[in-house]
């Protein structure tokens, strides 16, 4: 049995940093299958009067073309990085998909063990940032966040932002693969003034990985903030954290932290909804 | 990294079935640790507080009881782990369906020994409770399991998506399965299924096997089945009886635990 890695490619300007992100992943389960995902907008012309059609014709060909060689330039990255991925010992495979971004990466997503999709960018499209949603979100699945620019290698100084609740254990068990491999393992627990500090949750030393506990305050200042000058402090290289939405109605409004992380972190965040 | 494996131990009778089961599992999964744990069952809890009244005299015989029980185990264990090799030891009084939760959590698959196989056995709760409350893979054993299971894999497929998730993460570990063969019931006249994608993408070949639904029950035929193709353990989803009532196991996965005679891997 292969692990599965779903590698989401939206942007050129993210693809690279995507794909080498999937082949380091594969790298610390072992090896993987990759599959590498992008998704065509449907382009269908709504039934508009003639003269109106006519004039919006030109406007949607536009579109087309641009959308062709948007997907023509994730194909060209794609295909610069085959061979090293495949070399790596991974099997990798490229699927071109038409229809909503959202539902496909959802369908894909939940086969995957793993999706690598790219952090989202302020000037994404809304079929970015809604497939970026889906696969947080909707996927069931842990999801590595991945910084805009091609980061080196991760995976050996990797940090556990704990919050002692089901959503936080369930972000762990799919990363224990990688925490493995780790050099060092940092437990980040937010801790209330006054109250009690957590202990090293039993899983980990039961899986022997031996994790270093770092008490961040909470409460002075934005939490998501303190916790990336603590990664940037310890020379991190790797986050796994839950991922939370506000509500479970809208489950598109991130929490607080997560959102703060997924729009400011610059090292790969392993979530899990 | 070592994987956890979580033995609950009940009856004496089953123990050494249970524990060389455990020791299977671990190679299977490519090494692991064992936690053995034992439950005894707190004497409060034995009895219907509005009905009953639990006299110091009583309380002492079902402590004494239970507190015996758990040294048959613990003698079972210890000249188990002097054959081969180290395990760790837990047995606390505690409900054991609570028990079984609480450390389940924190292991990576819980083996116990299938339900209804003696009388005033204790774990008969803690097999639904270890499969809905702990997310993690379920391993039903057996009294005396075949030494070298989980070479030839049955899965008892149904094609929704939660239940093929499930059967995959279960699938992970018994990694080096010899033959994979997918069991699925068809209706007269509906179309055949096909492998699914899921399983060709992560490099799984299975063979894909065609139970006709009719008038026995599916568990039933599906077990029939897995004898025939020589299946050594059975792999499935497991499914509760409704959303309201978790801890109720649906149909087909109570007559399959309650009459295999094979191993049976389970994840919710």
């Amino acid at each position: 049995m292969t692990d599965v890695i779903l590698a989401v490619l939206a942007r050129r300007e993210t693809a690279h940093a995507v794909l080498d992100a999937a082949v380091c992943l594969g790298g610390l389960a072992g090896r993987a299958g990759i599959i590498v995902l992008a998704v065509h907008a449907p382009l269908s012309v709504g039934p508009l009067a003639a003269e109106a059609l006519m004039a919006e014709a030109g406007d949607v060909e536009g579109a087309r073309t641009r959308e062709r060689r948007r997907i023509a330039s994730l194909k060209s990255a794609f295909d610069a990085w085959a061979d090293g991925a495949r070399h790596a010992g991974n099997t990798v495979q490229w699927v071109e998909a038409e229809g909503e971004a959202s539902d496909i990466v959802e369908e894909r997503g939940r086969r995957a063990d793993t999706i690598v999709i790219a952090r989202p960018l302020p000037d994404d499209d809304a079929v970015t940032g809604h497939a970026f949603g889906a696969a947080l979100f909707h996927t069931e699945r842990p999801v590595l966040v991945v910084p805009r620019s091609r980061s080196a290698a991760f995976g050996r100084r990797v940090a556990i932002a704990w919050r002692d609740d089901a959503r936080t254990a369930k972000a762990i068990i799919p990363a224990l693969r990688v925490l493995g491999s780790a050099e060092q393992v940092f437990l980040l627990a937010g801790v209330r003034k006054g109250a009690t500090a957590p202990g090293i949750p039993g899983v980990l030393p039961d899986h022997g990985i031996h994790a270093e506990l770092r008490i961040l305050p909470i409460g002075t200042d934005v939490f998501g903030k303190l916790l990336l000058a603590t990664l940037h402090e310890l020379g991190v290289d790797m986050l796994v954290m839950g991922a939370y939405a506000h509500t479970p109605l809208r489950e598109m409004m991130f929490g607080g932290v997560t959102r703060y992380m997924c729009e400011h972190a610059d090292v790969p965040v392993l979530m899990r909804h | 990294m070592p994987r956890v494996i979580l033995a609950l131990l009940d009856h004496p009778g089953s123990a050494n079935g249970l524990l060389a089961a455990a020791r299977r599992l671990a190679t299977l999964a490519g090494g692991a640790r064992i936690n053995v744990l034992a439950a005894r069952v707190p004497p409060a809890s034995t009895i219907l507080s509005t009905e009953e009244v639990l006299t110091r005299d009583k309380e002492a015989r079902l402590r004494a009881a239970e507190a015996t029980r758990v040294a048959a185990l613990k003698a079972i264990f210890e000249s188990w782990t002097a054959t081969y090799g180290a395990a760790d030891w837990r047995d606390v009084e505690a409900v054991p369906q609570e028990a079984v939760v609480e450390w389940g959590r924190q292991a990576d698959m819980i083996v116990l020994e299938r339900p209804g196989q003696h009388r005033h056995a204790t774990a008969a709760g803690a097999l639904p409770a270890a499969l809905f409350e702990t997310d993690r893979p379920v391993v039903a054993v057996p009294v005396q399991p075949a030494p070298g299971f989980g070479q030839h894999i049955a899965i008892a497929w149904r094609n929704d998506p939660h239940a093929t998730r499930a059967v995959l993460s279960a699938l992970r570990f018994v990694n080096a399965a010899a033959s994979v063969h997918l069991l699925a019931g068809v209706r007269p006249g509906a179309p055949e299924p096909r492998i699914p994608e899921i399983l060709i993408e992560h490099g799984i070949a299975a063979e894909l096997q065609i139970i006709p639904l009719g008038k026995d029950p599916f568990g039933l035929s599906l077990l029939a089945r897995a004898h025939a193709i020589g299946a050594d353990m059975l792999v499935m989803g497991a499914y509760a009886h409704s959303p309201w009532r978790q801890m109720v196991l649906g149909g087909t996965t109570r007559s399959i635990i309650a009459h295999a005679d094979i191993p049976v891997l389970m994840r919710h």
